[in-house]
C-alpha cells in the first residue's frame, strides 16, 4: 500500500491504518529506535508510542514524506527514553557515542545564542547540510539522525570504515565552524 | 547547549534529506573482468615463452613467433597498465615513474603482526586531546574483542574500529583506558598504516615544533610530498639520541596524531621505538616548515 492510501486510512479513523503502517514501516522505526536505545524492550515500546503518536497526529497534518514524518516520531521517543535510562544509568546503544561525537563540535561559549530553540538550530543545520556534498551529508544523516553504527555506513556507501570516520571527523569540524560563525553573525 | 540539544535539534532537519539518506546506497564497484582476461592472456604468453626457453635454451626469433607475440602485444599492454595501477613500481628502479601517492596502497598493519605489550596507557590530557579522545572511557566506545594479554583485554575503540594504533584496555579490576601503540615499526608506510591512512589525503596537517613555536602545514602538494618521501622510511633500530629534538606532528583526517621528533643534525626522525634515517626531499620539506 502507498504512502497516501495510508494517509487516508488516518484521515478515515480506520484502525487499519495503524496495521498497514506497521507492516510497511515497522522494522524502520523498530531500527531507528534500537541505534538508540540498544534494547528490544525499550525500542518495542517507542513503536507503539509512535504508532499512538502518528494516530493523535493525522490528521490534521497530511506528511508529504510519510517515512520522513514517523521516523522523526520514533526518533524523539527513543532519544527521550534514552536520557531516562542515561539518567537511570541503563542501557547502551551508539546514542552514547553519537554524543561524544557531537561534544567535539559544540561551538565555543559565547559564540552561539544559548537559548536558542531547537527549531532555530534545526534551520541552521538545513542551511549546513545545503552546503555539503551529497555523499557527506547522507553519511553525516545516516549517522546523526538514523544513528546508524560505522560499519553500517561504510556498507552502504560502499566504502571503508576509516573514510567514513574521517568524513563525519571532518564535516563536525565544518559545523563547528559553520555554527561559530552563524552565530556570531545573528 | 549541549551535545543532547544538538541531537535533538538534528532532528528537526528537512524531510527531503532524511528521505535522501533512506534511499541512497552506493553501487558495488564493477569487476573488470576484460582486465582479467588480458591479465590472464599475459600470464599464459609468458608461461609458453618460458617453456620454449627451458627446452630449447633460447626464445624463438621467428616470423611465427613475432606474429604470436604481435597479436597479444595488445592484451599485454592492456593487462599492464591494469596491473600497473594495482601494484607499485619497484622504488629501485632507475626507469620507475615517482609512485603515485593517490594510487599507491600500503600494507595494512594487522593486529596479529603487534606487540601488545608495547601498547601504553593514554593518560595525559594534552595528548588525550590531540588525539581527540573523550573521557571518561564508556562502553559504547569500546568496539570489537581484540585480544587478551596479562595486561588486560584489548578491545577496537569504535569509532576507529579498523585502526590499530588506538585501542582500549580494560584491566582486571574493570578499569578502562585509551593505550595507543609505541612499539617499533620498520618503516614509514607501515607507521602509517598503522594510523589509518592508506593515501596522501588521509592526511590533514604536520607541524614542527621547537622553543616554544610551532609552524603548521595544511598545503596539500607539501603533504603529499611529504607523504611520498616518509612512505620510503626504513628503520635502523632503536634511537640513541638522548635530548629531545623538534617535535613533529603528523595529524590525520581521522583526528588522530603521530607524534615523532626531527634531529637535524643527525638527520633523524625518531619515535621512542625507532630512528629512522632521512631523505634529502624530507629534510628540505621540514626545514623549510621550521
Amino acid at each position: 500500500m502507498d504512502d497516501s492510501q495510508i494517509i487516508e486510512l488516518y484521515w478515515a479513523r480506520s484502525e487499519s491504518a495503524i496495521t498497514e503502517t506497521d507492516q510497511k514501516y515497522g522494522s524502520y522505526c523498530r531500527t531507528i529506535a534500537m541505534n538508540i536505545l540498544h534494547s528490544d524492550e525499550d525500542a518495542e515500546e517507542c513503536v507503539n508510542d509512535t504508532y499512538l503518536g502518528v494516530w493523535n497526529a493525522i490528521p490534521p497534518q497530511r506528511p508529504t514524506f510519510f517515512a520522513a514524518f514517523i521516523g522523526k516520531i520514533t526518533r524523539n521517543l527513543s532519544l527521550h527514553r534514552y536520557q531516562k535510562n542515561h539518567a537511570a544509568k541503563r542501557g547502551g546503544g551508539e546514542a552514547g557515542l553519537l554524543l561524544s561525537e557531537l561534544e567535539g563540535c559544540l561551538p565555543a561559549p559565547g559564540s552561539l545564542d544559548e537559548t536558542m530553540d531547537s527549531r532555530s538550530l534545526g534551520e541552521l543545520f538545513n542551511r549546513f547540510l545545503e552546503g555539503l556534498p551529497k555523499e557527506h551529508r547522507i553519511i553525516f544523516v545516516r549517522r546523526y539522525w538514523y544513528a546508524d553504527p560505522i560499519s553500517d555506513i561504510a556498507e552502504r556507501m560502499a566504502m571503508g570504515q576509516s573514510r567514513v570516520t574521517s568524513i563525519l571527523f571532518r564535516t563536525r569540524g565544518k559545523l563547528q565552524k559553520f555554527l561559530e560563525k552563524e552565530g556570531v553573525s545573528l | 547547549m549541549n551535545a543532547m540539544s544538538f541531537l535533538e535539534a538534528i532532528g528537526d532537519i528537512r524531510e527531503e534529506y532524511i528521505e535522501e539518506a533512506a534511499q541512497y546506497r552506493a553501487k558495488p564497484q564493477k569487476i573488470h573482468v576484460s582486465r582479467w582476461i588480458s591479465a590472464a592472456a599475459c600470464l599464459a604468453l609468458l608461461a609458453a615463452s618460458s617453456a620454449i626457453y627451458l627446452k630449447t635454451g633460447q626464445l624463438d626469433t621467428s616470423e611465427s613467433a613475432q606474429n604470436a607475440t604481435g597479436a597479444s602485444s595488445a592484451a599485454t599492454s592492456e593487462a599492464s597498465m591494469a596491473t600497473a595501477e594495482d601494484t607499485p613500481m619497484p622504488k629501485d628502479s632507475p626507469d620507475a615513474p615517482a609512485p603515485n601517492t593517490a594510487l599507491f596502497k600500503a600494507p595494512t598493519i594487522q593486529d596479529d603482526s603487534l606487540d601488545f605489550d608495547s601498547y601504553k596507557i593514554l593518560t595525559d590530557p594534552i595528548l588525550l586531546e590531540e588525539n581527540h579522545l573523550v573521557t571518561p572511557v564508556t562502553q559504547e566506545m569500546m568496539g570489537e574483542f581484540v585480544a587478551a594479554t596479562t595486561e588486560g583485554e584489548f578491545y577496537a575503540y569504535a569509532p576507529l574500529e579498523e585502526i590499530p594504533a588506538v585501542r582500549i584496555l580494560k584491566t582486571a579490576d574493570g578499569e578502562q583506558n585509551y593505550v595507543l601503540y609505541s612499539g617499533s615499526i620498520s618503516t614509514g608506510s607501515e607507521l602509517t598504516s598503522l594510523y589509518g591512512a592508506n593515501s596522501a589525503e588521509e592526511l590533514a596537517f604536520i607541524s614542527l615544533e621547537a622553543n616554544g613555536q610551532e609552524s603548521q602545514t595544511t598545503d596539500t602538494t607539501v603533504l603529499s610530498e611529504f607523504y611520498t618521501t616518509f612512505m620510503n622510511l626504513t628503520s635502523q633500530g632503536a634511537p640513541s639520541a638522548t635530548e629531545d629534538g623538534q617535535l613533529l606532528r603528523i595529524g590525520f583526517q581521522n583526528g588522530l596524531t603521530l607524534r615523532m621528533y626531527y634531529h637535524s643534525e643527525a638527520a633523524l626522525l625518531c619515535t621512542e621505538s625507532d630512528a629512522y634515517p632521512l631523505e634529502n626531499s624530507l629534510t628540505e620539506i621540514l626545514q623549510n616548515l621550521s
